[in-house]
């Protein structure tokens, strides 16, 4: 079972600063692709809350964590570059760009375990492919907790083969970061704590003298896994029943090896909790804990919490169940009405270069198993099952069960790498090479041109439209000039139905006289020089405002596709040229812009005088 | 930052090692990157500025001129290959030996950790939005002098100002170090707007700048600490003014540190010097390239004087000889400084002789010498003053320095006498640096007094090092000490470190504040700014406007880039122009009648804006009315066009 890898490079040799530099321009390449244009995308309904909780922790108003809007640490974060470099768009996504360039460089840990091929095709994979690029981009958690989910499992790798106290603090203070991120924490632990009980099996049974298992544990642990998810509620039960086996396998292979005389130092996962002593494992736990108290409890600020329906404990409590409780009460209600197999779909249709590489890296794995290995192969079936499950199933989230396929891709290249002589593999590369070409096209588009394009199936679900972008200009456009004119600023009203208030809540706030109305409740829009009323209200406001400007815009538009009415061809078709079969199946929340005749006069009399002469 | 202005710059770095590759001297990676970064910049501005003379201002001459340095600097680093890679791996191995090893950058990497983000925050603040729609600003540099650095370079991007006549005096010739300015504007073609301009080539020099300073600190002082405790001693800077913050506490209480309710500093009335960051490095944008040149040229100096080697003085000489088109102080005080050295070499019976300084002075005078007589006003405003603003009597000016930078002038004398913190050859090298010191007692080269601390920040600038070494022996010696005296002594050290960088500590925490005080301030309102925004987009580049000189904040030619018969009354009467007799013409074409028309027809006028500064100044708007051509009324201005009045 403690097989680790192919390659060995001396540290410090040629080939491992070539190595060194290869990951370095990788990283740079990646934070290029990161930070290009970053402002440019209008904002998506949650990047616009997230900003507009840091620019709060900013303020001294931000009340602590709410699981309804994911762990605080990157409000913490993303206010420290609101402090150095100002309030933006591009500052608000500066965290994900950065978490996103971080993790490129991490499979540097890994060149010893999975060879120097390997280690290039993961961090070209991390730099380059369509869901890691977009959501680097992407101002929400995703590719921050994708960052330290793989820092996470590096340190628990290196703690496995070498423990050392620093990596037992590092390992806890990480869990806890990642805690105070995102509730996808549970997840995580449940992925790692369930391998480490397979992984350990696996060790005893070998140690007491069973025949080597390879990766058999891992596809009958991870199978059963699947069974348990597809069974589904009670999702307790079936996660005990499955639990119950995965310990009694210890137990068992545990009874055996003590039989047999096998000392703990000689099973890595028990070394690994050994070896450093209890005094370190305290001291840890120690460590951790203060992190997470001063990470929930808004740096020492409060005690109490957010005091909301889903955190009704103290801030301490809060933390520890209020993710959790929050994340099974939302089960049922399914947030962007996906199917369970949501990510069998996008999956391989953004990301066929990885999975291909990666069902290489399966086939190796199986055939030449290592801890790596074993442990992406289990991630990655264990993730995929429980996100499945998952009630939630969103675009960002596609980041997380893709982690463990990049690397087993990782894997794949490298078989592909050392048997590069044999022609099949050499129709593979090629194959490979169209591929890449066409995952670099998608990934640029998707990226930098069709970012709020809704026939993507990465944007959906909250992105605000462009034209909502550009009335945002316009409104500060008309601020300045009615307050010039009219030494007044300019007075807004947003319908807040339908969650439309945002992003403009943040997008307006350097504004003084905006109000956030629900229009559907009456006239609330006397002498406003703009409203913005969503499409179930216009008719109610229309008849007051008859002498305005109405413009039509979309302000979220979205693409919930009928999956399985789809043939082949129709795939075929979106996958050329992000044609849809059915039209009618793209949603949008449309909205009305407003504009008040006063308003529009100044407005063409600026654009007259500011016209280029001629 | 577009993407096309980071490429840019990165080119410029590329240019900046390219140039260091003639260079025969033996430079660090982290010695390298910060000589290109203000090298780079100033070989592209200046290849630029001819390519601007070809083929006009546009993205076309910035790329022409930008190519044309690289092709320049193409066999620098053709000669720097064979090394270069080798350097890289010497700075990694460097950086893995730990921060104990004396090769360490660990010192360096540090500082950078703490200057570079306390640059980006105070740039960051530079520019805000106004809560009255128009544009705030972050602290004093950017409300008066940016204004004008605004104008310059706006008159390169927006005005294509191609026959070097300043926008602040219309028709004047531009006798004014605009080069830092020039390279402002050569990144607007990317697709940045003036202001952001300026932020970003403020930032990529400010980034270069502790890292000279470092280097200048080894090199010279041969020790790490004291390269550190130099830079951070020239950079925190004050004197005793942190004395108030007492009075400030007694009378507000602690609260008073998160609003800081004055400068510490600088009061303009017994506090002169400033701190260098807030006073000099951030307002004036040239010193920011006149600091780093001077550093640099002193480095190269102090090893080539020793080796006699030629290439390394020419090199020198070039850098110093186009410095005065970025900063005349800095090419002045490098060729002053450089000559005391060749003349001590000269005469020590032991030096290494005078001949291969030619190579240095030559070319530092030569090249120099067209700008430097293209910079002198039309009239010099020099005179012989004894005490300055210090006072009459030695001791107004011992108390004057004492107040204004602490304990500073002591320690410097103490460090030139105590052999044991800098040798004998250092302190006689940099001893001359006194005489920009005493020079500003007696003699005033511009209008404006205040300006003598221009010449008198080098002698801040330098001697922080050889204080910085008294401190850093001094701890040593401590260090041996026995107790009670070790403790006793480390106190006094560190009361004393302290005392030299309160004031200006408090003065750049109430910056980065941001909110201390009256900033952010608003400095143009949304009316001037739709004005400005007007002037450049709908009026030919050559138009020339009346305005009223009572303030900073007018737009045209900060914000329009189009130049006006006077700005700030301020800024021209600095600048050794006629700003009487302007402010006057302005006052009198603002107010109609029939002087205004031939004082139109003198000046070129095309355009009058009346708006709220210009009726303060008695602007007579009926005048102009039935006189000029309404062609521009919005947000409380009113622009008339004059042709056809005359």
């Amino acid at each position: 079972m403690s097989a680790i890898g192919t390659e060995t490079p001396q540290r410090g040799s040629t080939a491992d600063r070539r190595l060194a530099t290869i990951i370095l321009v990788l990283m740079a390449l990646g934070l290029v692709l990161r930070l290009v244009d970053l402002g440019t995308r209008a904002l998506h309904h949650d990047e616009s809350l997230d900003a507009w909780f840091s620019q709060r922790f900013l303020d001294d108003t931000y009340e602590g964590y709410d699981p309804v809007y994911h762990g605080p640490l990157r409000f913490y974060i993303t206010a420290g570059f609101f402090w150095l470099l100002g309030l933006s768009t591009t500052t608000a996504r500066l965290i994900s760009a950065l978490a996103g360039t971080a993790l490129i460089g991490l499979p540097w840990f890994l060149r010893r375990q999975i060879g120097r091929a390997a280690t290039i095709a993961i961090a070209a994979i991390l730099c380059i492919s369509p869901s890691y690029l977009y959501f680097s981009r992407f101002g929400r958690e995703d590719a921050f907790f994708a960052f330290l989910s793989l820092a996470f499992f590096v340190m628990l790798l290196a703690h496995l083969q070498r423990p050392r106290p620093a990596l037992v603090v590092g390992l806890l203070v990480t869990l806890v970061a990642a805690w105070a991120v995102k509730e996808s924490v549970f997840l995580l632990v449940l992925v790692v704590g369930s391998f480490l009980l397979v992984e350990l099996s696996g060790e005893l049974w070998e140690a007491s003298g069973g025949r080597p298992v390879g990766s058999g544990a891992v596809l009958i642990g991870a199978g059963l896994a699947v069974l348990a998810f597809v069974l589904g509620e009670p999702l307790v039960a079936n996660m005990a029943w499955w639990g119950a086996l995965l310990i009694g396998g210890v137990v068992y292979t545990g009874v055996r090896a003590r039989r047999a005389g096998v000392a703990a130092a000689d099973v890595p996962v028990l070394r690994a909790v050994i070896a450093p002593g209890w005094q370190v494992w305290v001291l840890a736990a120690g460590i951790g804990a203060f992190v997470f108290v001063a990470l929930f409890t808004v740096l020492f600020r409060t005690s109490t919490g957010a005091n909301t329906a889903s955190t009704p404990w103290n801030a301490v409590f809060d933390g520890l169940f209020g993710g959790w409780d929050y994340w099974r009460s939302q089960q049922d209600v399914n947030r962007g009405g996906q199917p369970g197999y949501y990510y069998l779909f996008v999956l391989p249709l953004y990301e066929f270069v990885t999975i291909g590489l990666a069902l290489v890296g399966i086939r190796r794995e199986l055939r030449r198993s290592t801890l790596v290995g074993r442990f992406a192969l289990w991630s990655a079936i264990v993730s995929l099952a429980a996100y499945s499950y998952a009630g939630e199933r969103m675009p960002w989230l596609v980041v997380h069960p893709l982690l463990p396929f990049v690397l087993l891709a990782g894997l794949g290249a490298q078989e592909l790498w050392e048997r590069r002589g044999e022609l099949r593999v050499g129709l593979m590369a090629g194959l490979l090479g169209i591929g890449v070409v066409v995952t670099v096209v998608a990934s640029f588009q998707l990226s930098y041109s069709r970012g709020e394009e809704p026939r993507e199936l990465l944007t959906q679900a909250g992105q605000a439209s462009p034209e909502l972008a550009a009335t945002v200009e316009r409104m500060y456009d008309l601020d300045r000039l009615i307050r010039a004119e009219l030494g007044r600023p300019a007075s807004i009203v947003i319908d807040s139905s339908d969650s439309a208030a945002w992003p403009y809540v943040w997008y307006l706030r350097d504004l003084d006289d905006v109000a956030y109305i629900d229009l559907g409740a009456g006239d609330p829009t006397p002498g406003a020089d703009v409203v913005v009323a969503v499409a179930r209200n216009v008719p109610l406001v229309e008849p007051l405002l008859v002498d305005h400007q109405a413009t039509v815009q979309p302000h979220r538009e979205w693409w919930v596709p009928s999956y399985t009415a789809a043939g082949p061809t129709d795939w075929f078709r979106w996958f050329v040229d992000r044609e849809i079969w059915d039209e009618t199946e793209v949603g949008s929340i449309d909205e009305t812009v407003f504009v008040s005749p006063g308003a529009l006069a100044l407005e063409v009399r600026a654009d007259d005088l500011l016209a280029p002469p001629g | 930052m577009t993407l096309l202005s980071a490429i840019f710059l990165v080119s410029c770095i590329g240019v900046g090692v390219g140039v260091t590759g003639y260079l025969p001297m033996v430079l660090r990676v982290e010695e390298r990157l910060p000589i290109a970064a203000v090298v780079g910049a100033m070989a592209v501005t200046s290849t630029s500025f001819v390519a601007i003379a070809f083929f006009d201002f546009s993205g076309g001459a910035v790329v022409v001129g930008t190519g044309a340095a690289i092709v320049l600097a193409a066999p620098g680093w053709r000669s720097l290959a064979p090394t270069l890679r080798a350097d890289i791996t010497d700075f990694g191995r460097r950086l893995r030996a730990g921060w104990r090893d004396p090769a360490s950058p660990a010192p360096l990497l540090g500082l950078l950790a703490v200057t570079w983000p306390l640059t980006i925050r105070i740039l960051s603040l530079a520019y805000q939005r106004s809560p009255t729609g128009g544009v705030a600003v972050g602290h004093l540099s950017v409300f008066g002098d940016w204004q004008a650095h605004l104008a310059y370079a706006g008159s390169f991007a927006y005005g294509g100002d191609l026959d070097l006549t300043t926008p602040l005096s219309a028709g004047d010739d531009l006798a004014y170090h605009f080069g830092v300015d020039l390279f402002a504007a050569l990144t607007v073609p990317a697709g940045l707007s003036v202001p952001a301009a300026l932020t970003l080539t403020t930032g990529y020099l400010a980034f270069a700048l502790p890292a000279l300073l470092y280097m200048f600190g080894r090199r010279l002082f041969e020790r790490r600490s004291v390269a550190v405790v130099g830079t951070i001693t020239f950079l925190a800077a004050g004197g005793f003014g942190f004395f108030r913050f007492f009075d400030d506490v007694a009378d507000q209480g602690w609260s008073v540190v998160w609003n800081l309710p004055r400068d510490y500093t600088r009061d303009f009335d017994t506090l002169w010097m400033d701190n260098p960051v807030l006073g000099h490095l951030y307002p004036q944008r040239p010193t920011l390239i006149g600091f780093s040149v001077v550093l640099i040229a002193l480095v190269v100096l102090w090893s080539a004087r020793r080796s006699g080697d030629r290439a390394s003085m020419a090199w020198a000489g070039v850098l110093v000889g186009i410095t005065p088109l970025f900063h005349t102080f800095g090419w002045g005080t490098a060729l002053v400084l450089g000559s005391i050295w060749a003349l001590t070499d000269a005469v020590a019976p032991n030096g290494a002789g005078w001949r291969h300084w030619l190579w240095y002075l030559v070319p530092a005078t030569a090249l120099a010498l067209p700008t430097v007589v293209w910079l002198l006003p039309p009239e010099s405003a020099f005179r012989w003053e004894w005490g300055w603003v210090a006072g009459d009597t030695p001791w107004d000016i011992v108390w004057f320095w004492l107040w204004n930078t602490g304990l500073f002038p002591l320690l410097f004398v103490g460090g030139l006498v105590w052999r044991g913190a800098v040798s004998r050859r250092v302190a006689v090298a940099v001893a001359p640096i006194w005489l920009w010191w005493a020079g500003v007692h007696f003699a005033i080269p511009h209008p404006w007094v205040g300006n003598n601390a221009k010449y008198a920040v080098f002698w801040w600038l330098i001697g922080s090092f050889v204080v910085a070494a008294v401190i850093v022996e001094a701890a040593r010696w401590a260090a041996r000490a026995d107790p009670p005296v070790n403790a006793f002594a480390n106190a006094a050290i560190a009361l004393g470190a302290l005392s030299l960088v309160a004031a200006g500590g408090l003065d750049i925490f109430k910056t980065l504040d941001g909110t201390a005080g009256v900033y952010p301030a608003t400095v143009v309102t949304a009316g001037e700014q739709l004005v400005g925004e007007w002037a450049r987009a709908a009026t030919p580049a050559d138009s020339v406007f009346v305005v009223s000189s009572s303030s900073t904040s007018q737009p045209i030619s900060s914000i329009g880039g189009r130049p006006v018969v006077t700005a700030f009354d301020g800024w021209v009467f600095d600048l050794g122009l006629d700003w009487i007799g302007r402010a006057e013409a302005s006052r009198e074409i603002l107010a109609g009648g029939p002087e205004a028309i031939g004082l139109v027809e003198e000046f070129g006028v095309d355009y009058v804006v009346i708006g709220p500064n210009e009726l303060a100044a008695g602007a007579d708007t009926v005048y102009w009315d039935r006189s000029g051509t309404l062609v521009y009324d919005l947000g409380g201005f009113r622009v008339y066009a004059v042709e056809g009045i005359v």
